[in-house]
């Protein structure tokens, strides 16, 4: 539940069972049901903010102060200052962790500190030795270093920071050294316990929001670098499908989220499925699949290339049998959305044996079309405005792209822009009134 | 007992991550204690991409060498370059192997580019570090001393093991710190 509404309805509680509404075992049966208002979590929030900026300010300003007379420094006393900032901040974890084991707010802050100060010291002594540019070792050097933290802190910024650096590592080997840059997803995986803890005792904070969106955001450029370099063009197949498990694991997990940022998969998912969607009706993608290829060197019978054929296999067969389950449950708005890793399979298969772009472009054109037409009667029939309006809003797009792409006069093209805003304004209008009537 | 579990594993990682750095330090203090200095002259440089931020960007004239016979050799791979003195007293690779040799002074580097007889090394030696202020004046006079009419600019570094570390930064024989003092 809102954590604003909680707190109303605790404050509510004993005026209920005072007035005899509900009895004092109901009420403690409530409370127990619910839970605590944790006020914590918007405490996280602010903590994360300080400690980020707090630390990068006092980083920064240690570094500045030690370059101001750099050059005049003896090589020994550069060395040590360069090991300072890494002390300093290892003293603070460790009198946290002694002190104040308990404070979430200080082991986040100090952990976050401590995360970028072992960065700063070996970019401090690389400079000092003059060390050359080997930006991949140093970036997973400074990560293996971190992460784990994590666990013994039990901080989420450092998490964050560890697979936003493993991302950009991956990304200096996806050209030569496909098999290497696979490793970003083992090195990943050491932060899944960290979530899923995560998920399990506060899924609707901050805290949970923060990590599923840098996780979400880095998996997909992880699945650039390490996927879709055999077949060409099979990012078509492989970013709808990763985009659409998203949107189905936001579904399936958060089921109880109040506001859209308390999912961030869902919401990724949603918005990306739609620019699929969108994307796949125009004929570019289509064509680019019979282009010649001039993707890296991955043959696609070659060994490098089994991990890349065998996660792309999982993850588009895995997203399909989840789309299955919605349906099961009849959940048919999820299963519409969930069915375009699907589409883009036929689509692509499609484009390849007829070697046009027709095809594929009339299916996606007419999916978009049942889509945004099921969602806004879905919308209209449960009384939901936000609903409506985004069928609205996806019929709308797909409308005026087909009427831009056609030769039509502007001032034909001007009366259906007027007569599409006149659409959403009514559709508003009368469904406000209709709940305004209702409540 | 689990708090203890944890701290005890926490001082374990403070102890790793104080180790890196300060193993960082030792190997290249070692070489610059005990390793060969070797003078590498420098190429001349292309004015756009010459510094990046405060460093001086470094290009050696001598890296690059003919292939060897029947080595397949690919980009990134490591290799161990052979160095001898020439007549003015600057490093030239003289060959290079896939295994460490046994003998002579050597220098551990990355395969470059392969031409069709050559191949260029990345040498374990790109940048030189200076003070935010005085690197843009650096950059000039290191590229005024960099030209193919006027070559007399070098690193010296000291090389252990197949472990290079840059010493200095010399132009004309002086070192850059010391000419920009000179020149202020």
């Amino acid at each position: 539940m809102n954590e604003k509404a909680l707190q109303w309805f605790y404050k509510e509680l004993p005026d209920l069972v005072y007035k005899g509404v509900l009895t004092q075992e109901a009420a403690d049966n409530l409370r127990r049901y619910y839970g605590g208002v944790k006020g914590a979590d918007k405490k996280w929030l602010v903590i994360m903010l300080c400690s980020v900026f707090g630390a990068l300010l006092i980083g920064l300003g240690i570094i500045l102060l030690i370059g101001h007379n750099w050059e005049q420094l003896s090589r020994a006393l550069r060395t040590v200052l360069s090991l300072l900032p890494l002390l300093i901040a290892q003293g603070l974890a460790s009198w946290v962790l002694l002190k104040y084991p308990q404070s979430h707010a200080l082991k986040e802050g100090t952990a976050t500190f401590l995360s970028l100060m072992v960065g700063a010291s070996i970019a401090l002594i690389s400079q000092t030795y003059n060390i050359p540019n080997d930006t991949p070792t140093f970036l997973l050097t400074w990560m293996l270093l971190i992460v784990p933290l994590v666990y013994f802190m039990e901080a989420t910024i450092p998490a964050g920071i560890y697979i936003v650096g493993v991302a950009t590592w991956t990304e200096n080997f996806w050209y030569y050294q496909p098999l290497k840059a696979f490793l970003f997803w083992p090195f990943l995986a050491v932060i899944i316990p960290h979530l899923i803890g995560i998920l399990r005792e506060e899924k609707y904070t901050h805290r949970a929001a923060f990590l599923t969106l840098v996780m979400a955001v880095s998996v997909c450029f992880g699945t650039g670098f390490t996927l879709g370099r055999t077949w060409p063009s099979s990012w078509m197949v492989i970013f709808p499908s990763l985009i659409t498990l998203f949107y189905l694991l936001g579904a399936w997990k958060f089921p109880g989220a109040s506001t859209n940022w308390q999912r961030p998969p869902l919401v990724i998912g949603g918005l990306g499925i739609f620019v699929f969607m969108f994307l796949f009706t125009y004929r570019c993608p289509w064509e680019s699949i019979t282009q010649p290829y001039n993707y890296p060197p991955n043959e696609i019978l070659s060994p490098t290339a089994i991990p890349d054929h065998l996660l792309t296999f999982s993850l588009v067969a895995g997203v399909m049998l989840f789309a299955l389950q919605f349906a099961k449950r009849r959940d048919w708005m999820r299963t519409l959305f969930g069915v375009l890793p699907l589409m883009a399979l036929v689509g692509y298969a499609l484009a390849t044996a007829s070697l046009s772009s027709a095809f594929p472009t009339s299916l996606f054109n007419g999916f978009l079309l049942v889509v945004s037409l099921y969602r806004l009667i879905t919308g209209i029939r449960a009384n939901h405005l936000g609903t409506i309006n985004t069928g609205m809003l996806m019929l709308a797009v797909l409308v005026l792209a087909r009427f831009f792409d056609s030769e039509i006069n502007f001032l034909l093209k001007g009366l259906v822009f007027i007569l599409i805003g006149i659409g959403f304004l009514v559709t508003n209008v009368v469904m406000l009134r209709r709940k305004g009537g209702a409540a | 007992m689990r708090r203890k579990y944890i701290f005890g594993l926490f001082a374990l990682l403070i102890v790793v991550q104080i180790a890196l750095p300060v193993s960082m330090i030792a190997k290249r203090e070692a070489t610059l204690k005990n390793g060969v200095v070797f003078r590498f002259k420098t190429a001349p440089v292309d004015p756009y991409d010459a510094f990046r931020g405060r460093f001086v960007a470094l290009r050696v004239e001598v890296n690059s060498i003919s292939k060897p016979m029947g080595v397949d050799l690919k980009y990134g791979q490591k290799v161990f370059a052979q160095l001898t003195v020439d007549a003015n007293g600057f490093a030239k690779i003289s060959a290079i192997s896939l295994q460490r040799p046994k003998a002579g002074d050597y220098l551990a580097a990355t395969v470059g580019y392969c031409h069709e007889n050559s191949v260029n090394l990345n040498l374990p030696f790109d940048r030189y570090y200076m003070e935010e202020k005085a690197a843009s004046h650096a950059e000039q006079v290191y590229r005024e001393h960099s030209r193919r009419d006027q070559q007399d600019a070098y690193v010296i570094v000291r090389i252990k093991d197949g472990f290079a570390v840059v010493e200095g930064l010399y132009i004309g024989g002086s070192k850059i710190e010391e000419i920009l003092r000179r020149t202020k």
